[in-house]
């Protein structure tokens, strides 16, 4: 799994591609907690490069959301696909959390 | 069908059971929607072997992934001689999973999303055999 992360505005842009599952979750939790340490606290994840999505990486976006949230931040997402799509919608997350189709529209809420 | 693949129920086994599935998913001619179907619920079978089945001071803890293919159909079939656990049951829900779906960010409890990925994505059925948990995972190609 790899980070790029972009400053736009007050929010900053983590685009995550690769693999969120057993063995990378914790990574990205800690992406998450590193981000808000550094005073970033608005959070657009971008998913258009991510291939696959397990209930671990469910876990830790819930994890970072609700550590976000407790620091009067928050998470959203943008660029769903396939598997990762289907796992928000399967799973509830897509009413949990705010899910935009672009990384714009993702913005324009954070 | 080839020989069961025997790997001890630790995290660092997932790629290979995960890599042998997705090879026998290929081969039964599954579209990649399916494929990633057959990876995602095996790695949640998985995972609850390998975090539940086992005292974790266990050190003899097996895990036994039998891939059987047919045209347009894959069943994977998932031993391991753990306590019994039966995922498809509504006794392994320690949490209500239909309440939790529609549950906010500060209520959403993190647990029980592994059990309906397998549930939602495959046709799924267990059996307790002699001292092992047998799970049936079907795949066919229209799902």
């Amino acid at each position: 799994m790899e980070f790029q992360k972009a400053k736009e505005g007050a929010a900053l842009v983590l685009a995550v591609t690769g693999r969120l599952d057993t063995l990378t979750a914790p990574q990205f939790e800690a992406e998450c907690a590193a981000c808000a340490d550094a005073g970033d606290t608005r959070i657009v994840v971008d998913l258009s490069g991510l291939e696959y999505i397990s209930s671990a990486g469910l876990r830790s976006i819930l994890g970072a959301a609700k550590k976000l949230k407790s620091l009067g931040g928050g998470i959203s997402f943008c660029g769903l696909s396939g598997i990762v799509a289907e796992v928000f919608t399967v799973s509830g997350f897509v009413k949990l959390l705010p899910v935009f189709p672009t990384r714009q529209e993702a913005l324009a809420k954070a | 069908m080839s020989a069961p693949l025997r790997l001890p129920a630790r995290e660092e086994s997932l790629p290979e059971l995960q890599r042998l599935a997705v090879e026998a998913a290929e081969q039964a001619g599954l579209n990649e929607a399916t494929r990633q179907h057959v990876e995602l619920v095996l790695e949640e079978t998985l995972v609850n072997i390998i975090r539940h089945a086992y005292p974790a001071d266990a050190t003899d803890r097996p895990v036994e992934l039998a891939c059987h293919t047919s045209p347009g159909e894959l069943t994977l079939v998932v031993a391991d001689h753990g306590r019994p656990f039966d995922p498809m049951s509504e006794d392994a829900d320690t949490i209500d999973l239909a309440a939790n779906l529609d549950a906010d960010l500060d209520s959403r409890a993190p647990g029980g999303l592994g059990l309906i990925l397998i549930r939602g994505m495959s046709r799924a059925s267990y059996e307790r055999r002699d001292d092992a948990n047998v799970l049936t995972l079907r795949f066919p190609a229209g799902d």
